[in-house]
């Protein structure tokens, strides 16, 4: 079956820039960030290694990782063309696909508020005409065909190791050594083969309301299933609501439109984020009616309550594609078992649970272990040595400082696919 | 309602491209490729792209301007041209016309042009110059030795075997040169640069060779040597055409290999194993670009280079040329360039042509009997894109007044008195040629200027009414300002070629009536011998140089005094026309501010970190500029992209001299060394 996709030669592209700025006589003008972006093969241009092009916008996937992640349904294919369309009237700005597409396409822009994206000149190809930076690149580098593209040959083309069923076609670099020179006349010339690539989507610096967000979600999971045991009690029900409250406003904190954030919960098939969001809802109503209305079931808030942090632990999934273990030790769900056994005296649980994460901890930070992680080492097991002496805030406390310190570091080491780094890598 | 229409970009740029251009209620609202243009088929570049945000910029100047105080205020068509025809009358009288400058460049090509000078002569005269800023040196070594300046049609390039460019980056200066490049290449063909930097053009060929920047004479010559020492040379092409070669043969033999190479530091490894492909792989295209031309020693330089080509026998031939310049599509012409360029043997009376365009500011300030009291200029921007702004920044000064026709608020248009809001391409049709395709082609009107623009034309038209000029008089010289008088007067230039008409110059691009498609292939040379001379008398005799291509040191490697270590590079990128297009919001995206490229070893020297900040100086100025740190940029050079603007900081002219070429009357503006050091911030 025929399909529409971009084809893309590396042999003549010269990284001229004529697509983005046909793309914006076409579409309107694009800042800060533009749909289409050319990408160098290095940003030092050292002599003994070539310098290419990689022009990319969206490859319109047949397995579209922004449509598949979007809370809120804001994407859809366009069956006659293909095309990965995206709704602006549906989008509230959480630039979730902004770290789902393994191509960069979807650009937030913060004039908006929402996510804008390529949109394969959809007019124009209803209308069998080529997208425009296909049809406007004067060197024939970059090009558009309705032909046969199968999955193995997507996969081959793919600009990033993933396989979503990208639709761009791309004729590698024949010369992959660039012109022979004279090495001798840059003999004098120190240079470390490193690219300084400085700037990762998703950090902790930038990403605080989240970390602070996701924390508090285990923990307050954690204390209410503590209740269960008998043992531990919330002694005020509105500080916890607060806390409750205040999670939510800070997880609203980066939306571009706070006030369609209804709309979030709409993709419960596919997105680990709707349901994120609608197990959060769920389970501090249930807490809500449970403190304050009737007496109800404490198993079916807690159950809300754990896929609540299955949920938040698989959203960021898409995250650790470079991670050798698929797994980290600040998952929120270990978070909450970890505070759970604290809080129960459920020492058993509690050495278990963090033995296994020290596990993953250790096994993860091997190459490159610095003071914090000797820190993020010595405070549970502090902890877990003073909870058996019998104190509570003290151990509880050590605690959260070594959770906030692992949880920061999941941020950080959080990477999601990125053309422009698998390009230059 | 949407409409397309044809069309063709006249930016002095090689590719001259055939575009189409949609209108909407008089209005450009996007561009498409025209496939018939054999060289442009696929379309045309970024700049040629962003002419959509050009014609309807916020920031074009739509109405005549008056600075009052310093502040430029609006003021009408009626009260600008009543100033101005005042002030002309006034320095006519008082001084005589010569008085005044009548400056113009090649900011917008087109045969109407040259009703500007039928107004200046209808008016008395004027002060003009001579010379050109671009490619003279070049053209006339070409001329002196082929007889004229024509190459083989851009599509042949394909058929080449051997692709040697030449001091040329097509990738940024004639992007769509590269598609013949790519499809040679497919087929085989060895590609192979010479160039100091290493640009995208040279990223994809199999040998670039990197000599320093002026010294591409002795390289070639050296080549000549090793090609004539180990008889890879054409002995029939060089019998049957060639004028001059045993003296030429003599020459270069007498050149040693070790000190050429230490001259142009390249190693002699890798002359051999150039000279090896050039005698070896048939048939060549030599491209040469026009930067190395424009040194002191431009003229010769490209003799050196054309010697291989000949010596070889690689002209005249399929995939075998000189690709400097076509001028075939010029037929237009009663006198072509570089000869246009000349200033005349007898004075007319009427033009007094004794500026160099070289060295504008300085004999701006010489003009004596009369003295210069006003200067008027358009298509072009002299305070930015010639050399030695500050000198010409001070002669500007000096006038008592001058009037600027310009679409933006350039560095030029900002020192007048009165700015006149300029046409764009799409706002009147005007016919134009290119130097590299060989197609005549309808730059078409599309629109109707927009806010209150008038063409040229019309602002002469109007200017010759209130100057009282006789209305038979106007009408012999400028065409009355209606679209169809504006037609006729097309007609008019294009009559003496039948095979072109109005009617298919709409329908797209035409093949010039006198193309030869391989260039020289009756081996007919327009030379004073009728053949390619390696010896010129002419050469001797008119720029008091060697007869024979030979090799000089430039002015300023010359120079052992002031010893400036970095040669600055100024060339073209892909994101300006010369001074324009930066100025758009759309190619600022793109290129958002002006950087110098060094080496990485000179910046580790330095202590010069990516990104940091340098001042560069010479004698003549200096400028303040980011760093980016280029570790493929042959050690020894700085290179700042001309076009950048005084206002942007960082227009390399403000370092450059005001110097002629060894012949031509080309400018040597390149010949230029600085030093350059870190800001300490």
């Amino acid at each position: 079956m025929n399909k529409n996709i971009f084809i893309f030669d590396q042999n003549k592209c010269i990284g001229c820039h004529a697509c983005v700025i046909a793309c914006i006589n076409e579409n309107g003008f694009q800042s800060p960030e533009q749909w289409r972006n050319v990408h160098k093969s290095q940003e030092n241009h050292f002599p003994d290694s070539p310098l290419f092009y990689l022009s990319i916008a969206c490859n319109h996937c047949d397995n579209a990782p922004c449509m598949k992640n979007c809370p809120t349904l804001a994407y859809s294919r366009d069956e006659k063309t293909g095309a990965i369309v995206h709704h602006p009237e549906k989008c509230i700005g959480c630039k979730y696909c902004t770290w789902a597409c393994p191509y960069d396409a979807p650009k937030y822009n913060p004039k908006s508020g929402i996510v804008e994206k390529c949109t394969f000149c959809n007019h124009k190809i209803e209308e069998e005409l080529k997208p425009a930076c296909a049809n406007l690149c004067p060197v024939g580098a970059l090009d558009f065909s309705n032909t046969v593209f199968t999955i193995e040959e997507s996969k081959a083309s793919s600009p990033v190791p993933v396989e979503v069923g990208s639709n761009i076609k791309i004729n590698k670099l024949r010369n992959k050594s660039g012109p022979e020179i004279d090495l001798d006349i840059f003999k004098n010339q120190q240079y470390d083969k490193k690219e300084n690539l400085k700037h990762e989507k998703i950090s902790a610096k930038e990403e605080w309301p989240l970390v602070i967000f996701t924390l508090l979600s285990a923990i307050l999971v954690s204390l209410y299933a503590s209740q269960r045991t008998e043992l531990f009690r919330i002694a005020n029900k509105f500080i916890y609501l607060g806390l409750g409250v205040i999670s939510a406003l800070l997880s609203m904190l980066h939306l571009g439109k706070k006030f369609r954030v209804w709309r979030s919960v709409l993709n419960q098939k596919n997105s680990w984020l709707s349901k994120e969001i609608l197990s959060f809802a769920l389970f501090f109503v249930g807490v809500l009616i449970d403190f304050f209305l009737i007496d109800i079931s404490n198993v079916i808030i807690i159950f809300f309550g754990v896929i609540l942090l299955i949920s938040i632990d698989m959203l960021y999934s898409l995250a650790t594609w470079r991670w050798p273990i698929k797994m980290h030790s600040a998952q929120t769900l270990f978070i909450g078992i970890t505070f759970y056994a604290a809080l129960t005296s459920s020492y058993l649980i509690l050495a278990f649970i963090l033995a296994f994460r020290l596990t993953i901890y250790f096994y993860k930070s091997i190459n490159s272990l610095k003071i914090i992680h000797t820190l993020r080492i010595i405070l549970p097991i502090a902890s877990f040595g003073l909870l058996l002496n019998q104190q509570f805030i003290l151990p509880l406390a050590l605690l959260l400082i070594g959770e906030i310190i692992d949880r920061i570091e999941f941020y950080n080491e959080l990477n999601v696919p990125d053309p422009k780094k698998e390009f230059q890598g | 309602m949407k409409k397309v229409h044809n069309t063709a970009c006249p930016r002095n740029c090689y590719s001259t491209c055939s575009f189409k251009v949609w209108t909407e209620d008089g209005k450009v609202i996007n561009i498409d490729p025209q496939p018939l243009n054999k060289a442009t088929p696929e379309g045309i570049c970024l700049k040629g792209l962003s002419y959509v945000e050009r014609v309807n910029s916020p920031r074009r100047i739509l109405y005549p301007l008056k600075k009052i105080k310093g502040e430029f205020k609006q003021i009408s068509w009626e009260n600008a041209l009543n100033e101005i025809s005042e002030k002309l009358t006034y320095y006519k009288e008082k001084y005589s016309p010569q008085s005044i400058l009548f400056y113009f460049a090649s900011g917008m090509s087109g045969l109407l042009n040259s009703v500007s000078t039928n107004f200046w002569k209808m008016f008395g005269g004027a002060t003009t110059v001579y010379g050109n800023l671009c490619w003279p040196a070049g053209l006339e070594a070409t001329r002196l030795t082929l007889g004229e300046n024509k190459h083989n049609v851009p599509w042949d390039l394909e058929n080449a075997k051997l692709i040697l460019v030449w001091g040329k980056n097509p990738a940024e200066s004639n992007i769509q040169q590269m598609i013949p490049i790519e499809k040679a290449q497919q087929k085989g063909a060895k590609l192979v640069f010479i160039d100091p930097r290493r640009t995208v053009s040279s990223e994809r060929a199999d040998i670039l060779v990197q000599p320093v920047p002026g010294t591409d004479g002795i390289l070639a010559l050296a080549l000549a040597k090793i090609l004539i020492e180990k008889n890879l040379i054409d002995h029939d092409f060089i019998n049957k055409y060639v004028l001059g070669f045993d003296q030429f043969k003599e020459s270069v033999l007498k050149i040693n290999i070790h000190e050429a190479s230490k001259e142009c530091g390249v190693s002699i490894r890798f002359i051999n194993k150039l000279a090896n492909l050039i005698g070896t792989v048939k048939p060549m295209t030599l491209i040469p670009g026009y930067g190395m031309q424009r040194y002191t020693n431009g003229g010769q330089t490209t003799r050196c280079l054309l010697a291989l080509s000949v010596i070889t026998g690689n002209i005249g031939k399929q995939g075998a040329c000189w690709h400097y310049a076509d001028l075939q599509g010029d037929i237009f012409s009663k006198i072509k360039e570089p000869l246009s360029y000349f200033p005349p043997e007898k004075p007319d009376g009427i033009f007094r042509r004794e500026i160099a365009t070289a060295r504008l500011g300085e004999d701006m300030l010489k003009m004596s009997d009369p003295e210069l009291k006003m200067a008027w200029v358009e298509r072009g921007n002299p305070l930015s894109q010639n050399p030695d702004s500050n000198k010409i920044k001070e002669a500007f000064h000096k006038l008592d007044f001058s009037v600027v026709v310009e679409q933006f608020m350039t560095d030029t248009a900002s020192e007048a008195d009165i700015v006149l809001p300029a046409k764009t391409m799409f706002e009147q049709s005007d016919i134009i040629s290119s130097y590299w395709n060989p197609y005549v082609q309808l730059r078409q009107k599309v629109i109707d200027p927009i806010g209150e623009v008038k063409p040229e034309t019309e602002i002469y038209f109007l200017l010759a009414k209130k100057m009282g000029f006789s209305d038979s008089k106007i009408a012999k010289n400028i065409p009355s300002p209606s679209d169809e008088s504006i037609e006729s007067w097309l007609i008019e230039q294009i009559k003496p070629w039948p095979e072109i008409t109005l009617e298919k110059l709409k329908e797209g691009p035409v093949l010039t009536p006198v193309l030869q498609e391989i260039a020289f292939s009756d081996f007919t040379f327009n030379t004073p011998s009728g053949k390619i001379e390696l010896y010129s008398e002419t050469a001797s005799k008119k720029w008091e140089v060697n007869p024979l291509p030979s090799y000089e040191k430039t002015a300023e490697r010359k120079d052992t005094v002031k010893n400036y270590a970095f040669s600055l590079m100024s060339p073209n990128t892909k994101n300006r026309i010369h001074s324009q297009f930066g100025n758009l919001e759309s190619i600022k995206l793109i290129d958002p501010e002006p950087f110098a490229t060094i080496n990485l070893g000179d910046a580790e020297k330095k202590g010069i970190k990516q990104d940091d900040f340098i001042r560069v100086f010479n004698d003549r100025g200096e400028l303040k500029i980011k760093v980016k740190i280029d570790a493929s940029l042959r050690p020894g050079n700085i290179v700042i992209v001309n076009g950048y603007w005084h206002e942007e900081g960082a227009c390399p002219n403000i370092l450059s001299k005001g110097r002629e070429t060894d012949m031509g009357h080309g400018t040597a503006f390149h010949d230029n060394m600085v030093d350059y050091e870190k800001i300490k911030s």
